[in-house]
C-alpha cells in the first residue's frame, strides 16, 4: 500500500533529502538505520520503500529495482538519510556491524564483516546486491585478496550494473590472479635469472632504465624512471624482447625466461591501468648497492577532494631488510607532511637526517617538508586524525 | 580511438595470454591511464630520497651512522 509519495527537495553526494509531505509520522527516528527498498526505477527516480511507506526520490547511486540499502536517518524534518555515513561504526565493537548485517540479512561471517569495514571506510553505499556480490567473489576466487585488490573490487563492483560486472570479471580474474607485490616479485625474480643470461645489450640497458634505482652510481642515483609508473619502458622493453625473440638466435632457456618476464610486464601495465583508474599506485623500485639488488615496494594514494590534488605515500619494505623502518607520508604542490616509523635504537641517528632531508627538498623542489621520526607504538599518530583517502570516496 | 599505447599493450596481452579476450574495459583503463598521463614529478624526486634514505639507513653511511 502507497502511503506516501513524495519528491525530493534535495540531494548531496551521499545524503538524500525526502519531503516527506504529510507523512511525518512513523519516519524511523533520528540516528536509526533505515532500509530502502528500490521497488521501482524510472528515468533519473526511484520509487522506495522505507518503513512501509513508499517515496518518490532520486539517489546519489546507481541502484536496480530489488536492491535493498541501508541508510542513516540524519533528521526527520525534512526528513533526510545519509547513505555514507556509517563510518563512525569502524572504531565500534564488531556486534554494530553484525547488527548492519543482520539488517541486510547477509551472511555473518568473519570475510563479510571485514568487507563491510571496506565498503563503510571507502564511503560507498551499502547495497545488498553488491555487497552479496563482492563476499561471494571473494569466497570462490581462490585467492588470497589483500587490501588494494578488495578496495578496487568494491570499486569495480560499485561503478558497474550486474550484468556490466560480469564482463569485468572475466579479464579481472586472470589480471589479479596475482598481488601487485607478488607480481613485483615475480618480476624481480625473473630480472635476476635474467641477469645470469647471456642476452643482447640492449635488453639489460632497457631492464636498467625501468626499473634499477643504483645508489652506488651518483649519475644514476635519481633514475627517477625507476621509480615511477614503468609502463612506457616496460611496453618497450616487451616489444625489445618479442624482436629479438623473432631473429631467433636466442637459446631456448633465455627465451622462455624473456617470454616470462615480457608477460609479467603486461599484466603490471594492466593493473596499474586499473588501478589508477581509481587512484590507486601500487609501485615498486629494485635498488642496487654493494653489487646487490633489493626490491622494495610502496604505494600512492590520491585524493581529489581538494582543489590541490594530495598524494599519501606508503613505503614499507621487507621490514628485517630494513632497519625495521616504514614511510608514510602525505603531500600536496607545497608541503610534505609524513612520519618515519622505526625502531628506538635507530631513532636518534635518524632525527638529524631528517633535518638535513627536510632542508634538501625544500631547497630541490620547493616543497616544505616535515619528515618526523617515531617508533612503533605511534605509528599510526599522524594518519589516525586523517579520514581515509577521499579518491576512494566516491559515492557509486 | 585507441592510441598505439594501447593498440600495442592489448595486442601483447593477448599474445602472452595474460587477458583472453580484447575486454573493451581494460582497453579503456589502459587508455585512460596513458592519456591521463604520470604523477606529479614531484613525486618521483621525493620517493627517491626516500629510497636514498633506506639504502643509507641499511649502509649506517652518509648521515646516518651508528655512531
Amino acid at each position: 500500500m502507497i502511503s506516501a509519495v513524495s519528491n525530493i527537495t534535495s540531494m548531496t553526494a551521499g545524503t538524500i533529502n525526502i519531503n516527506a509531505g504529510t507523512a511525518i509520522s512513523n519516519l524511523p527516528a533520528v540516528n536509526s538505520t533505515a532500509l530502502l527498498n528500490i521497488l521501482e526505477k524510472f528515468n533519473n527516480n526511484y520509487k522506495v520503500l522505507i518503513n512501509g511507506k513508499v517515496f518518490q526520490t532520486q539517489l546519489p547511486v546507481n541502484a536496480e529495482k530489488g536492491d535493498e540499502i541501508l541508510a542513516k536517518v540524519l533528521q526527520q524534518y525534512p526528513f533526510t538519510l545519509a547513505l555514507d555515513k556509517f563510518d563512525n561504526l569502524l572504531n565500534a565493537e564488531s556486534g554494530a556491524l553484525i547488527l548492519l548485517l543482520d539488517k541486510l540479512q547477509l551472511s555473518k561471517s568473519v570475510l563479510s564483516e571485514k568487507i563491510l569495514r571496506y565498503v563503510i571506510a571507502n564511503k560507498k553505499s551499502l547495497t545488498k546486491s553488491k555487497l552479496e556480490k563482492l563476499i561471494n567473489y571473494v569466497e570462490k576466487a581462490g585467492i588470497d585478496f589483500d587490501e588494494s585488490q578488495i578496495v578496487l573490487l568494491i570499486n569495480l563492483i560499485w561503478d558497474n550494473s550486474n550484468e556490466g560486472f560480469k564482463d569485468v570479471a572475466n579479464s579481472y580474474h586472470k589480471i589479479f590472479d596475482m598481488s601487485f607485490e607478488k607480481l613485483s616479485s615475480e618480476i624481480f625474480e625473473s630480472l635476476l635469472r635474467l641477469n645470469r643470461l647471456n642476452l643482447p645489450q640492449e635488453i639489460y640497458l632497457k631492464i636498467n632504465e625501468a626499473m634499477i634505482f643504483d645508489y652506488e652510481n651518483e649519475a644514476h642515483q635519481f633514475n627517477l624512471v625507476s621509480v615511477g609508473d614503468k609502463s612506457d619502458e616496460f611496453l618497450s622493453l616487451a616489444r625489445t624482447i618479442e624482436s629479438e625473440i623473432e631473429k631467433n638466435i636466442l637459446i631456448e632457456s633465455s627465451i622462455q625466461e624473456l617470454e616470462v618476464i615480457q608477460s609479467l610486464m603486461i599484466k603490471y601495465i594492466l593493473q596499474k591501468s586499473i588501478y589508477n583508474k581509481y587512484n590507486i599506485y601500487p609501485e615498486f623500485v629494485v635498488v642496487k648497492f654493494r653489487s646487490r639488488l633489493e626490491l622494495i615496494n610502496y604505494k600512492f594514494e590520491k585524493s581529489t577532494a581538494s582543489k590541490d590534488d594530495t598524494y599519501r605515500i606508503f613505503i614499507n619494505p621487507d621490514q628485517g631488510r630494513f632497519e625495521n623502518t616504514a614511510i608514510q607520508a602525505m603531500m600536496n604542490s607545497s608541503k610534505l607532511f609524513g612520519v618515519v616509523n622505526t625502531t628506538m635504537a635507530n631513532f636518534s641517528r635518524i632525527e638529524d637526517y631528517m633535518c638535513k632531508l627536510n632542508t634538501r627538498i625544500f631547497e630541490e623542489i620547493n616543497i616544505d617538508s616535515y619528515l618526523t621520526v617515531t617508533v612503533d607504538e605511534t605509528k599510526e599518530m599522524m594518519f589516525d586524525s586523517l579520514s581515509r583517502s577521499k579518491s576512494l570516496n566516491k559515492l557509486a | 580511438m585507441e592510441n598505439i599505447f594501447t593498440k600495442e599493450v592489448m595486442r601483447l596481452a593477448l599474445k602472452t595470454k595474460v587477458i583472453s579476450n580484447a575486454d573493451d574495459f581494460v582497453s579503456k583503463c589502459v587508455e585512460q591511464n596513458k592519456k591521463a598521463g604520470r604523477l606529479p614529478i614531484r613525486l618521483n624526486i621525493v620517493t627517491a630520497y626516500l629510497m636514498n634514505f633506506l639504502v643509507d639507513l641499511k649502509n649506517g653511511s652518509r648521515g646516518v651512522s651508528n655512531g
